[in-house]
C-alpha cells in the first residue's frame, strides 16, 4: 500500500499525556502525513505534537472536535492529499486497523469507511456507554436514514472526493452524525469496517460523558428544525 | 389622584424612550428596533395614564382583565426576544469559529 497520499488527521484537545505516543505509532507503522490540530488547549499538547510532525495547527480558543476535524481536512486538502482519515488522540484507536480503513477506499469500493467497534470489538466498553451508543446509532437511522451499527465513531477514511464534498457546519460533537447526514445527502459510498476501540482508563476519563449524548441529541434536532 | 404607581411608570418610560433615542442617534440601534421600544416604553405610559386601554384591548381579544393581557404578552415579547438573542449567539460563536479556523490555517 502507498502510503504517501495518506494524510491522517488527529483533533486533540489537552491530550499532552497521549498525543506524541499516538502520532509515534503512526510515524514507525509508515505514515509520514500527519496533521494534528490542536484545539485551544492549555496544556502541552501542541508543543508535544510538534516534535513528531511538523504539521501542527493550532486553534488560539477551543472551538470543538467537529471545527477541529475540519481545519485539519481543509489543511491535508491543501497539501494536496488523495485519502484522509480521521484518528482520535487519546490512543483509543489501533494503527494495526488502518489498512482496512483505507484499503476499500483506494480500491474504490467506498468514498468513506465508517470505523465499528460493534462490528469489531470494544475493548472493555463500559456497559452504559455501549446502550448510549446502540441508542445513538438509533436516532441516526431514525434521523438520516442510514443504519449503521456504530455512528459515533471517530475512525474513518475517505477519498479526496468525499472530503471535498463533505460540509461540516457543526462544530462540537453532533459533527459525528453530521457526517452520516452528510453521506447521505451527497449519495457517497460508505462501508462500515469491524475496528477495535480500546478503553483504557486513560481514555475514559478524557472522554466524553455519556450525558452529553442528551447535548448531542439536542443539537441534532436544532440543526433539522432550523435548516 | 396620581398614583405612585403611576410616577414610577412615567419615569421608566421617560428613561426608556429618551435611552432609545441616545442609542438612535449613536447609531447604535437600528431603525426598526428604536420604533419597536418606543411602541413598548410609550405602551408602558398610556397604559399606565389611562388604565381604561388596557381593559378595552383584553376585552377586544377577549381576555378578562387588562392586566393579564399585559402579562400574556410580555411573556410572548420574552420568548421572542430569547429566541433572538439565542440565534445571534449561535451565529456569534459560528463566526467565532470560522475566524479561528482561518487564523489557524494561515499561520501555517
Amino acid at each position: 500500500m502507498d502510503k504517501s497520499g495518506v494524510w491522517i488527521v488527529i483533533a486533540a484537545y489537552r491530550e499532552e499525556k497521549s498525543i506524541a505516543k499516538v502520532v509515534q505509532a503512526l510515524t514507525k507503522a509508515g505514515y509520514q502525513n500527519i496533521v494534528v490540530v490542536d484545539d485551544g488547549s492549555k496544556d502541552k499538547t501542541f508543543e508535544a505534537a510538534s516534535e513528531h510532525t511538523p504539521h501542527v495547527l493550532r486553534h488560539v480558543i477551543n472551538c470543538g472536535q467537529g471545527a477541529a476535524l475540519k481545519t485539519g481536512i481543509d489543511y491535508a486538502l491543501m497539501q494536496g492529499a488523495e485519502f484522509i482519515v480521521t484518528f482520535d488522540a487519546d490512543g483509543q484507536h489501533r494503527v494495526e486497523d488502518l489498512p482496512a480503513m483505507i484499503n476499500p477506499v483506494i480500491n474504490g469500493e467506498a468514498d468513506i469507511t465508517l470505523g465499528s467497534r460493534f462490528l469489531g470489538s470494544a475493548k472493555n466498553l463500559p456497559f452504559l456507554r455501549r446502550i448510549v451508543l446502540k441508542c445513538g446509532a438509533l436516532v441516526v437511522w431514525a434521523m438520516y436514514g442510514v443504519r449503521l451499527t456504530d455512528s459515533h465513531n471517530g475512525f474513518r477514511a475517505m477519498s479526496r472526493h468525499a472530503a471535498e464534498l463533505i460540509d461540516l457546519k457543526s462544530d462540537r460533537m453532533e459533527h459525528a452524525s453530521e457526517f452520516i447526514d452528510e453521506i447521505k445527502k451527497k449519495k457517497l459510498r460508505y462501508k462500515e469496517i469491524p475496528i477495535t476501540v480500546l478503553y483504557t482508563e486513560y481514555s475514559k476519563a478524557r472522554g466524553q460523558s455519556n450525558w452529553n449524548a442528551f447535548r448531542i441529541l439536542y443539537k441534532m434536532l436544532l440543526h433539522r428544525l432550523l435548516r | 389622584m396620581i398614583e405612585p404607581v403611576q410616577i414610577l411608570a412615567a419615569i421608566i418610560m421617560l428613561v426608556g424612550i429618551v435611552r432609545a433615542i441616545v442609542l438612535l442617534r449613536n447609531r447604535k440601534l437600528s431603525g426598526a428596533w428604536f420604533v419597536f421600544w418606543i411602541l413598548v416604553w410609550g405602551g408602558v405610559g398610556i397604559v399606565a395614564f389611562i388604565p381604561a386601554v388596557s381593559y378595552w384591548l383584553a376585552h377586544l381579544v377577549g381576555i378578562g382583565r387588562g392586566l393579564d393581557l399585559l402579562i400574556y404578552l410580555s411573556i410572548i415579547v420574552l420568548f421572542y426576544l430569547v429566541f433572538k438573542l439565542f440565534m445571534k449567539v449561535e451565529s456569534m460563536s459560528r463566526n467565532i469559529t470560522s475566524l479561528v479556523r482561518e487564523l489557524a490555517l494561515r499561520k501555517k
